[in-house]
């Protein structure tokens, strides 16, 4: 495993990894404000439509967006122990977690699509693909269109994370990273926590309507 | 520097809250305690998870202030647009309320 | 100076000739193309900024010109009304995302920060580079768009309009998408570097006033700027594929578009001024030789002049259909933005008490950015009162208002900028009477150009409107006058500046005697900067000590 290469405008590795994680950090706070006008849309037409709205809502299938929660959370805790044992050198085994957690996140995708096409089935669609004629009433279509724009976004994020787990999980594999090299995967790990939390609000918000 | 040190014990636990909240969440959803306090339970419950996830598996346990000044940044902008925004047609007082079911002719 | 150095070893002796001046300077360091398109040096990569920036400027100036000229005569005059809908929109969006917002920053801020912090360069050269890239490629997107239909909606993009209009709107809500993603970039860059790269000796309490408006406009960019993003990317699709999620027709509702428009887009005034205080802050005290009146005031101002923008954006939709709570809301938060901007004013008006003032060309455009900034943000506090926005809004009382601050206040800061580290970015003098000459008919052409507009949207003239009755003609031809004048002048400013360029006079490492750290190197900087980080044991203000006390206090070699 190579070292970390000293660039030249910092005064200490620490110093250079430090910067890496805070950079992060910024940008993934700048991530969250994207999905945070969509929280402030949703509560703007829930409010404007509280009964309509709900009933949008009870299209989703509660047991699938469960199942993908429990799938996204889990896949955070494979990365989390991946991060932790390529901080402890097991570069090998920190590799094999982080492909686990993109089977994961796979398996999220698949599920997300099979309630994609149930959707399509059910002609539980965005605005814009209905006419005048067919059309729900107006607070069940705000509904359904956030529900389709915010999962979407979201899985989006899902793919864009999963190409970084990737990364970080050829690099492990390699032993490109290790004790004294890992912010890549330390990074990659951040954004996909990220990706979970957001799902965390997702879930409650469109999926826990009885 | 790392004073405070995340295990892996502390992972595992730290996953089995979430799992165990999530279900706790969906109780909750079935117990029907009306609309309001139903979402404000589930964002509470929300938030306890993502404090988890930021403390535990993104380690701002250990990490300087800076770094959590920036999650408190930027939860307090996202609870400024979501609030002066959904205020807006709440506070309405022209928007045109829904029609009456009852009030519609059964033909 | 040779006396000052006595007892001192060789080594430690000092090059007159600034920190870097055994090194070439870093326009000589490498050459060829692919040494410049691939550098990751800050001071290359914010010259290939000025270049683009300055092509849009142009480019957003032409569009104005042409607008203003047709609003010569009450009706028609050299274009069609659909074509006049596309130059007032395609003016908008050239001037706030291909100059605006990127200009002092990419441009200054590039070059200075690093120098200010005593740094080799900026904590990530590589996404600098990319920032780079990524503005480029964003208005390439936007100019193909303008061939590709344009666009006719405004810089605002109001829904249901924007979701209709048959013109090129999709891929122009995708070009500033992208042009977001620079700048964010550019802000985690400047942030992350102020963090983590300050010389030894060189605490916050200790930096460049430039720096700290640099930090505060950062940080209204990485919060606001992913709201824009969104709402446009909603509008994209909304144009594109019909997502119909502002449309009235599905329940949908316009005025939510204008909220996520309006919370980037307040603070994104903030941050095209914010910069503009940060050169002003420089250039007051160095052509006072004074350290400002308070240096916590304008440090802790930008802050919350970042911060308490975030509180106000619903100002702009006071006739929206917004509900009275939120215009209350909105309104009586308004007041307090103003707040922080004055205490700048003051403090700066007040450094220049017992200081012994330079009248350069940067000092005699921080006396117009006083007068035009402090008229323009008086009237903001006027339109931002609820009740008299009720008249004003929509018309030409506020176009007026934003272009004294925009044009008063940041053009005239990136022009004080501009001649101020023009000695340190490209080793040469400017010469100071065209510099002088050009500045007074840039402040005639702007007085000319828009102080009428005042006039005419007070009595009611609409903004963004083809004709208008005639008796608004005399005021209109006045402002198109002043437009034409102004055009001149910045061109003549311009030429001033490319002259010295190559005939300049050589200029040595602090022609103004500066006491900030970017004069610290030699003019124009080696391509690291300095040999070894600088330790920095005074403040950047201390003008009470001789220049060699400040050299010796801020050593970088």
């Amino acid at each position: 495993m190579s070292a970390v290469e000293l660039a030249d405008q910092f005064e200490s590795v620490e110093k250079q990894e430090h910067a890496a994680r805070l950079g992060m950090w910024f940008f993934l706070g700048s991530e969250t404000l994207l999905f945070g006008g969509l929280f402030a849309l949703y509560a703007s037409y829930r409010a404007m439509y509280p009964f309509e709205f709900h009933q949008a809502l009870l299209h989703n299938d509660t047991m699938l967006g469960t199942v993908n929660t429990l799938v996204l959370i889990t896949s955070s805790f494979t990365v989390a122990l991946a991060v932790h044992y390529v901080r402890m050198d097991r570069s090998r085994l920190a590799a094999l977690l982080l492909g686990l957690s993109t089977a994961f996140g796979v398996t999220f995708l698949v599920i997300k699509f099979v309630e994609y096409g149930d959707h399509i089935r059910h002609h539980v669609l965005p605005a814009g693909m209905y006419s005048m004629a067919d059309s729900p009433p107006g607070g069940v279509v705000m509904g359904q269109t956030l529900y389709w724009f915010m999962t979407a976004l979201h899985a989006l994020h899902v793919v864009a994370g999963m190409i970084l787990l990737g990364i970080a999980a050829v690099g492990c594999a390699r032993r490109r990273y290790g004790r004294s090299r890992f912010i890549v995967v330390e990074n990659s790990g951040l954004y996909w926590h990220l990706v979970d939390i957001v799902w965390i609000f997702l879930w409650p918000l469109f999926y826990l309507a009885k | 520097m790392i004073r405070a040190h995340v295990t892996a014990t502390n992972t595992l636990v730290a996953w089995l809250a979430l799992v165990g909240l999530t279900f706790f969440s969906f109780g909750a959803s079935r117990v029907g305690l009306g609309a309001g306090a139903e979402l404000a339970v589930a964002l509470t419950i929300s938030a306890t998870k993502t404090i988890i996830v930021l403390f535990i598996f993104m380690h701002l346990v250990e990490q300087r202030f800076a770094n959590r000044l920036i999650v408190i940044v930027t939860f307090l902008f996202i609870v400024l647009l979501v609030t002066l925004m959904a205020a807006d047609p709440i506070t309405r007082k022209t928007f045109p309320k829904a029609p009456d079911p009852s009030s519609r002719p059964v033909d | 100076m040779s006396d000052a150095t006595l007892g001192m070893d060789a080594d430690a002796r000092m090059d007159p000739r600034g920190a870097g001046a055994t090194h070439p300077d870093y326009m000589r360091a490498e050459s060829g193309l692919r040494s410049w398109l691939l550098t990751k040096d800050h001071k290359r990569i914010a010259l290939m900024f000025y270049g683009a920036v300055l092509l849009f400027l142009g480019l957003g100036g032409i569009f104005a010109l042409i607008l203003r000229t047709e609003l010569l005569t009450p009706e028609a005059t050299i274009i069609d009304p659909a074509t006049y809908n596309q130059m007032f929109t395609l003016h908008g969006v050239t001037m706030v995302w291909l100059f605006m917002i990127p200009a002092i920053p990419t441009v200054f801020g590039n070059f200075a920060l690093p120098l200010m912090l005593g740094a080799k360069d900026l904590a990530f050269p590589r996404l600098n580079l990319l920032s780079f890239y990524v503005y480029v490629a964003s208005a390439v997107i936007i100019l193909g768009a303008m061939v590709a239909g344009g666009a006719d909606t405004g810089w605002t993009f109001y829904v249901p309009y924007s979701s209709t209009s048959p013109t090129a709107v999709t891929w122009m809500g995708i070009g500033i998408f992208v042009n977001g993603m620079s700048s964010i970039m550019t802000a985690i860059n400047f942030v992350v570097s102020t963090h983590t790269l300050r010389a030894t000796g060189l605490r916050w309490q200790r930096l460049p006033l430039f720096v700290w408006a640099i930090y505060g406009t950062s940080i209204i960019i990485l919060f606001a700027t992913p709201v824009l993003g969104l709402s446009l990317v909603l509008v994209a699709l909304d144009h594109g594929l019909g997502l119909g999620i502002f449309d009235p027709r599905y329940g949908g509702d316009p005025v939510l578009f204008q909220h996520l428009f309006w919370f980037y887009s307040h603070p994104a005034v903030y941050i095209m001024i914010l910069p503009a205080f940060a050169v002003i802050s420089e250039v007051v005290c160095t052509y006072s030789q004074r350290p400002p009146a308070s240096y916590r005031a304008i440090a802790y101002s930008s802050l919350g002049i970042a911060f308490g923008g975030f509180f106000t954006w619903g100002h702009h939709m006071f006739v929206a259909g917004m509900s009275e709570f939120d215009a209350g809301a909105f309104g009586g938060l308004s007041m307090f933005v103003a707040i922080f901007s004055a205490i700048k004013v003051f403090t700066w008006v007040a450094t220049l008490r017992g200081g012994s003032i330079a009248f350069q060309t940067p000092m005699l455009y921080f006396l117009w950015f006083l007068f035009l900034f402090v008229f323009g943000g008086m009237t903001g506090v006027a339109v931002a009162t609820q009740s008299l926005d009720v008249h004003w809004h929509d018309g030409y009382f506020v176009v007026a208002h934003f272009h004294f601050i925009m044009v008063g206040g940041t053009l005239t800061a990136f022009l004080a900028g501009a001649h101020y580290w023009f000695p340190k970015m490209f080793g040469k003098l400017y010469d100071e009477r065209v510099g002088l000459v050009a500045s007074v008919a840039v402040f005639i052409g702007f007085v000319f150009t828009f102080l009428p507009q005042f006039l005419l949207g007070n009595a009611g003239m609409p903004r963004r409107y083809y004709s208008y009755p005639p008796q608004y003609q005399w005021l209109n031809v006045l402002s198109t006058g002043g437009a034409w004048l102004l055009g001149a002048a910045l061109l003549l400013a311009l030429v001033n500046l490319v002259v010295a360029l190559k005939w300049g006079r050589r200029a040595g490492p602090n022609p103004w005697g500066s006491r900030s750290f970017e004069w610290i190197t030699s003019s124009p900087p080696s391509k690291h900067n300095f040999d070894v980080t600088p330790i920095i044991e005074r403040t950047p203000y201390d003008y009470h000590l001789s220049e060699e006390d400040a050299r010796e206090r801020s050593r970088a070699s």
